[in-house]
C-alpha cells in the first residue's frame, strides 16, 4: 500500500518537472538524496540544522552528516520508517518549528527513502571526465545533443516543436553568434539560397567574423561585471574585450585565455598604491573582483569559484556553508593562493602579489597559508593552508612557485572537476536561455542537471578541443535542438527545461545598440544631448555612443538571465522619441530609390528589422497605414518607427 | 550574493501583459482585466499616510557623526534643535530647525553588519535566502497603494549621487512575489527627470503609428508566448500611457521655481532628488526611494561628514516644503542605511570610531505621515555601543512603515512556484510611541 501510494506520488514529482537522469531511467525510481531528498531539506531544514546553525548538532547538509545524527542520536535508521528520529519529528509536525510543515508528497520521499535504505545520492551529478583525446565532428555531437533531448522529451511526453523556418534561424544565428540582426542584404541573400547545407555554412561564415570574438568578449564581460562589489566600471573595459575578442577570433582556446586571466602579473600593493593601476588587458578580471578600489583575494576568490568553477563557495567566507557541503576552511584554503604579500613576506589579505613568498627573517614557510579574517566564526583567526577546493594541498615551493599560476594549472587541467561543466553549461544557456542547470554560478545538489548527459559530452568535447569555443558552437548550432522554432505547440508551452521549443531571450542592450544601426543603417544612436543650459556643465569628453546607450539601457542592473526584460519606461521612451528613430535613418532614403512601390517597400522593411516576409495580416495593417497618409518619406519613417518599437524586433526568439 | 539582487522573474508579465493587446487600440489603459480585486477602502481610509520618501544611505551612515553624537569621546560639536533638549552633530543646523517634524529612532538594532544582507534586511524586512526573492518596501507600496492604470509609475527609485564619488553597488529593490509591474522606474540623474518625453511627430501621427506596433505586439505575442516579449509591450504601453497623460510634467524640475530649486540645493544631485521626490509624491505617486551612495566611510566619517552640506539642506528644505504645502501630514519621510558605524571599540583595523560596520545600535529617522516629531525613540549608552532603551528591529521598522503608511503588514501573497508568503512577520509590532 505504501509502496503504491509513493510510486503514484513520485510519478507525479516528475511528470511535473523534476527530470530522472539518464543513468538511472531504467531503474526502479526510489527517491534519491540528492535529486529528491536534499531539495526538501534545503527549505524546510537547513536553516536551523545546516552549515550555519546546527540545532542539538544536528547537520543534515550531507548523507554522511544525516547518517550521522546529532546530540539525540542517528536521524536515520536505514529501511526502518518507524525508528527514524527524523521521521518521528516530521510525521508529528513537531519539526519544522516554522509553519512550513512538510507536504504530503514530501513526507512520501521521505518515508520512501528511508524505507529502501537511505542510499547514498546517485552519481548522476559527478562530474565530467575528459572520455577522447580528439573532438568529434560537429555534426556527430549535434545529432548525440538531439537524441538526449528527445529521449528526455519522449519521457515526459512532451511533444518537439519543429524546426525553426530559415528566417527564424536566420535572424537567430546571427544574434547568437555576432550580436547583431542580418542586414537587408545578408538576408535575402541567405533566404534566396538553395544549398542544403546553407545553415551549417552560415554558422561557420559567422564564426569566422571578427564581431564574434567581440560579441562572445562582451558576454564574458557582462557575466564578470554581475559579480562586482562597486558600482563604478573600470574604465577600459574596451581593450579588455578587444584583447578578448581578438583572442577568440584567434582561435584560442578558453582554458587558455582564463588561465592568462588569473595568473596575470599585477603590481603589488606596495608597488602601486591603492588605485592608480589602470588594468589592461587580461589584467582587467582580477580587477572586476576589486573590493572599495582594492585588489582583493577575497573578491577573487569568490568570484572565480562562482564564474569558472560554478560552486557558490563565497557563502563559506564568514561562516560554513548553510546548505552545501563547504567549511569555512574551504573558502580560506582557496584563498590562500590568492593572497597578496605582507611587509613579513607571508600571504595576507591585502593585494593580489603572484611573486613568491620573500622571506626577510626568521623561518622560511614550507607551505603556503592565510589566516581566516571573519567577525563571526568558530574558525576566527585560524591560519589553513591552501588547498584546492574539494582536493589536495598543492605540491608548492612558497620560496619558488607563484600561487595564482599555480591555481590556474589545477584548474585548466583536463581532469578539474569544476571548470568544464561550468563552461559549457555557460555556452549552452547563452544559446537556449537557460542551461541544464538553472544557476550558471551554483551547481548546488538541490539542483542537478536536467541532461547530466549532455553536459558530459560537451564537456567532454570541451576538454578535447582544448576548450575551442567555436567547435562547441558549432555542435550546439547545428543541432536541431537549436534550429527548432521559438513558436510553442499546446502540448510543450509550459516547458521551460526540457529544450522542447527555442526560448524567447531578449537582446542584450550591445546587441540592440547594433541591431537598431544594422536595420536603421546609420553609424551611430547619438548620444542625447543634455538638456539645455542651466549650469549644467558639458562633461570634458562625450562618451562613446555605443557604450552611453547599453548602459541606459542595462541601468543599474547587472543583466543575466537572457530570458528577462529588464528594462522599463525610461528605456521605452528613449527608442520612442529620440530624434534618430523618427528618420528612417538611411534604409528608408535607399529603399525608396530602389523600388517605391509601397508592397516592395514594406517587404522590405520587414526583412530589415525581423529577417522575414511580413504576414497577410501585416501586410494589410500596414498597406492600410501606407494609403491613408498623405507623404511617401515620413510614412515610410513611421512604418519603420514601429518596427523597431516591437516586441519582436527586441526579442531574439 | 550579488546576483540575487538584480534580475526580475518576469513570469506573471505575461499573463498581465497580453490583456492589453485584446483591448481597444485607442486607449492607452493598461490592463482593466489584471487589476487586483479593488481594495479594501475602509482600511485604505484609517490610514495616515499617502505617500512616501524614502532616503536610502548606502554604505553605512555614521550615527555618531549626525543625529546620535556620543557623549563619551564626542566626535563632533553638537547643537540644539527646534525641540529642546535634542540636540544633533552641528554640521546639520538646517535640519536641526525641523526637529519637531522628526522622531530620531536611536535605538536601531538590526544585527547584520554585511553591506548586501543589511541592505536586504533594511530594504525587505529580510536576510537574504535563495529560496525566495522578497520584495522591498516601495514594491509593497506600489502593490497595496498603487493603481495599475495610474498614469505615473507607482514606484519610483532615483539614484541621488554619491558622497563620495564610490558606491557599494546598491540592493536594488526587487518585486519577488508581488509582481514584476511593481518593479521602480529608476531615475538615473534626477537633475534631468525622465527624458525623451517630446514625440517627433504631430500626436494624431504618433498614435496611429503606434496602433501598428499594439498589432504587431499582439500576433508576437499570441505566436511565442515569451515573457520576455509580455514585459517588453507592458514597458512600451505604460511610456505611450505617460506620454498622453496631463501629468507627464511630475519628472520635470524645470517646472520648479529657480528660488526652490536653490533652497533644495545644486550642488550635488542629492537636492533635485529631494525636490524631484516632492514633485511626484504631489503627482501621485506613492512611493519614491532615493539612494544616495557612498557613505561607507571607513575611517574617514570624522573628516568627510561636515563637508556634505547639502544633505543637510536637501532633507530640510524638503521636510519644510511638506510641510509649507501641507503634505507632511500625508507623506512619510525616513532616512536610513543599511547599518551605522562602529563606536570606539579600540585601535584596530575598523575598531575606532565611525570606522568599521556596526548593526547593534545605529540611528534611523521618520517625520510625517501621521508620525510624532520632536522626540527620540530609544537610547544608547554613552559611547553609543549598545541600546539601553527601546531597541528596534528591522521587522518593527517596516511593520513602522506599514502602521504609517496603511499598508497591511499580514497581506498573503503567492510566489511564482505558489508558495503562500505573507509580507511581515506576526510578531512584527510598529513602533507605538510613534503614533
Amino acid at each position: 500500500m505504501l509502496r503504491l501510494q509513493l510510486s503514484a506520488c513520485v510519478l507525479v514529482l516528475f511528470s511535473s518537472g523534476h527530470v530522472l537522469s539518464q543513468e538511472t531511467s531504467g531503474s526502479e525510481r526510489v527517491p534519491d538524496f540528492g535529486r529528491d531528498l536534499l531539495p526538501i531539506l534545503t527549505n524546510k531544514c537547513l536553516q536551523c540544522h545546516g552549515g550555519v546553525h546546527r540545532k542539538n548538532e544536528l547537520d543534515l547538509r550531507t548523507h554522511a552528516s544525516l547518517l550521522k545524527g546529532g546530540k539525540t542520536g542517528p536521524a536515520v535508521k536505514p529501511g526502518d520508517v518507524k525508528a527514524s528520529l527524523i521521521w518521528e519529528k516530521v510525521s508529528t509536525d513537531k519539526m519544522p518549528k516554522t509553519d512550513l510543515k512538510l507536504t504530503a508528497e514530501e513526507r512520501a520521499i521521505l518515508q520512501g527513502w528511508i524505507a529502501a535504505g537511505a542510499r547514498p545520492p546517485a552519481s548522476a551529478d559527478t562530474p565530467p571526465h575528459h572520455e577522447q583525446s580528439v573532438p568529434r565532428k560537429p555534426a556527430e555531437v549535434a545529432a548525440a545533443i538531439d537524441r538526449g533531448i528527445e529521449e528526455q522529451l519522449k519521457r515526459a511526453m512532451i511533444p518537439p516543436s519543429p524546426i525553426a523556418a530559415d528566417s527564424e534561424f536566420l535572424r537567430r544565428v546571427y544574434l547568437d553568434i555576432i550580436g547583431r540582426i542580418p542586414r537587408l542584404d545578408e538576408a535575402r541573400q541567405f533566404l534566396e539560397s538553395k544549398e542544403p547545407d546553407k545553415r551549417s555554412r552560415l554558422i561557420d561564415d559567422l564564426l569566422s567574423r571578427p564581431d564574434y570574438g567581440r560579441h562572445f568578449a562582451e558576454i564574458w564581460i557582462n557575466i564578470f561585471n554581475v559579480f562586482r562589489v562597486n558600482d563604478k566600471r573600470e574604465p577600459n573595459a574596451a581593450g579588455f574585450r578587444d584583447w578578448m575578442g581578438n583572442k577568440l577570433n584567434d582561435g584560442v582556446g578558453w582554458g587558455e585565455i582564463v588561465h592568462e586571466m588569473l595568473a596575470v602579473n599585477v603590481p603589488s600593493f606596495k608597488e602601486k598604491g591603492n588605485n592608480k593601476v589602470i588594468p589592461v588587458e587580461a589584467q582587467y578580471f582580477v580587477y572586476t573582483a576589486q573590493n572599495m578600489g582594492q585588489l582583493d583575494p577575497v573578491t577573487t576568490t569568490s568570484v572565480t569559484a562562482q564564474v569558472f568553477m560554478g560552486i557558490g563557495l563565497h557563502c563559506a567566507e564568514c561562516h560554513d556553508h548553510p546548505f552545501q557541503d563547504f567549511e569555512q576552511t574551504d573558502y580560506w584554503g582557496m584563498a590562500a593562493f590568492f593572497g597578496g604579500l605582507g611587509g613579513n613576506g607571508v600571504p595576507n589579505t591585502t593585494g593580489l602579489s603572484d611573486e613568491p613568498i620573500v622571506i626577510k627573517s626568521g623561518k622560511p614557510p614550507t607551505m603556503v597559508t592565510l589566516n581566516i579574517y571573519s567577525e563571526e566564526a568558530r574558525h576566527r583567526n585560524t591560519r589553513v593552508q591552501a588547498r584546492f577546493p574539494g582536493g589536495p594541498p598543492p605540491t608548492l615551493d612558497p620560496l619558488k612557485d607563484r600561487r595564482r599560476a599555480a591555481f590556474a594549472d589545477w584548474l585548466l587541467a583536463p581532469e578539474n572537476p569544476y571548470f568544464a561543466r561550468t563552461y559549457v553549461n555557460r555556452i549552452w544557456g547563452q544559446f537556449f536561455g537557460h542551461g541544464f542547470v538553472a544557476d550558471f554560478a551554483d551547481f548546488n545538489k538541490t539542483s542537478p542537471p536536467t541532461h547530466p548527459g549532455i553536459l558530459r559530452l560537451l564537456a567532454s568535447e570541451a576538454i578535447a578541443s582544448k576548450f575551442d569555443q567555436r567547435h562547441l558552437i558549432r555542435c550546439i548550432c547545428n543541432s536541431q535542438t537549436y534550429q527548432r522554432t521559438g513558436k510553442p505547440l499546446p502540448g510543450n508551452k509550459n516547458d521551460g527545461k526540457l529544450f522542447s521549443h527555442m526560448t524567447g531571450k531578449v537582446l542584450s542592450p550591445e546587441a540592440l545598440y547594433d541591431s537598431l544601426c544594422t536595420v536603421l543603417e546609420v553609424p551611430e544612436i547619438p548620444v542625447p544631448k543634455p538638456e539645455t543650459g542651466k549650469g549644467k556643465k558639458a562633461p570634458p569628453t562625450q562618451p562613446d555612443p555605443r557604450e552611453q546607450f547599453a548602459k541606459f539601457f542595462r541601468g543599474m542592473s547587472a543583466v543575466q538571465d537572457p530570458t528577462e526584460f529588464v528594462t522599463g519606461v525610461p528605456q521605452s521612451l528613449r527608442v520612442l522619441n529620440q530624434p534618430v528613430f523618427n528618420k528612417g535613418g538611411a534604409l528608408v532614403e535607399r529603399l525608396m530609390k530602389l523600388d517605391a512601390r509601397p508592397e516592395a517597400m514594406i517587404e522590405n522593411l520587414f526583412i530589415a528589422a525581423y529577417a522575414r516576409l511580413p504576414l497577410a495580416e501585416e501586410r494589410a495593417d500596414f498597406v492600410a497605414f501606407a494609403r491613408s497618409h498623405p507623404e511617401p518619406r515620413e510614412m515610410y519613417n513611421r512604418l519603420l518607427w514601429a518596427l523597431v518599437n516591437s516586441s519582436e524586433f527586441s526579442l531574439n526568439h | 550574493m550579488p546576483q540575487s539582487n538584480e534580475t526580475l522573474s518576469r513570469r506573471d508579465w505575461l499573463r498581465f501583459a497580453a490583456a492589453p493587446a485584446l483591448l481597444p487600440l485607442s486607449s492607452w489603459i493598461l490592463p482593466r482585466l489584471a487589476l487586483a480585486a479593488p481594495r479594501n477602502d475602509s482600511q485604505r481610509s484609517l490610514a495616515k499616510g499617502k505617500g512616501c520618501i524614502m532616503i536610502f544611505m548606502k554604505g553605512g551612515l555614521s550615527q555618531h557623526h549626525t543625529f546620535n553624537v556620543p557623549e563619551r569621546d564626542q566626535p563632533v560639536p553638537t547643537i540644539e534643535t527646534s525641540v529642546p533638549g535634542i540636540r544633533i552633530a552641528e554640521s546639520f543646523p538646517s535640519f536641526a530647525k525641523q526637529m519637531h517634524h522628526v522622531a530620531l529612532l536611536r535605538g536601531m538594532s538590526t544585527g547584520n553588519s554585511n553591506h548586501e544582507a543589511a541592505d536586504h534586511l533594511m530594504h525587505t524586512g529580510y536576510l537574504p535566502n535563495p529560496s525566495v526573492r522578497r520584495p522591498s518596501t516601495g514594491n509593497v507600496a506600489s502593490e497595496q497603494l498603487g493603481r495599475l492604470d495610474a498614469d505615473l509609475p507607482n514606484f519610483v527609485y532615483i539614484v541621488g549621487g554619491s558622497v563620495d564619488g564610490l558606491g557599494v553597488r546598491p540592493h536594488r529593490p526587487h518585486p519577488g512575489y508581488v509582481g514584476a509591474r511593481h518593479a521602480p522606474v529608476t531615475v538615473e540623474d534626477p537633475g534631468r527627470g525622465l527624458e525623451f518625453m517630446q514625440p517627433g511627430v504631430g500626436m494624431a501621427e504618433f498614435d496611429a503609428s503606434a496602433n501598428l506596433i499594439n498589432q504587431l505586439n499582439r500576433r508576437y505575442l499570441d505566436t511565442y508566448q515569451s515573457p520576455g516579449a509580455g514585459s517588453q509591450h507592458a514597458a512600451t504601453q505604460k511610456a505611450l500611457q505617460l506620454l498622453h497623460s496631463n501629468k507627464a510634467g511630475a519628472f520635470d524640475l524645470g517646472k520648479e521655481s529657480p528660488a526652490t530649486i536653490e533652497a533644495y540645493g545644486t550642488a550635488h544631485s542629492f537636492g533635485k532628488a529631494c525636490l524631484l521626490a516632492r514633485r511626484l509624491v504631489e503627482f501621485g505617486v506613492p512611493f519614491v526611494e532615493i539612494m544616495v551612495n557612498g557613505w561607507d566611510d571607513h575611517g574617514g566619517a570624522q573628516k568627510k561628514i561636515p563637508g556634505r552640506t547639502y544633505i543637510d539642506q536637501g532633507m530640510a528644505s524638503l521636510l519644510a516644503d511638506l510641510h509649507d504645502r501641507g503634505m507632511l501630514e500625508s507623506t512619510l519621510v525616513m532616512c536610513l542605511s543599511e547599518f551605522g558605524r562602529t563606536p570606539n571599540l579600540g585601535t584596530g583595523y575598523n575598531q575606532s570610531l565611525g570606522s568599521g560596520h556596526y548593526a547593534k545600535a545605529w540611528t534611523a529617522w521618520m517625520a510625517g505621515g501621521g508620525i510624532k516629531g520632536g522626540q527620540v525613540i530609544g537610547k544608547t549608552d554613552d559611547g553609543g555601543a549598545e541600546v539601553i532603551e527601546r531597541p528596534i528591529s528591522a521587522q518593527e521598522f517596516h511593520a513602522t512603515v506599514c502602521q504609517s503608511l496603511g499598508l497591511d503588514p499580514r497581506k498573503q501573497y503567492e510566489t511564482p512556484d505558489g508558495r503562500p508568503m505573507q509580507y511581515l512577520e506576526n510578531s512584527a509590532k510598529p513602533i507605538a510611541e510613534l503614533f
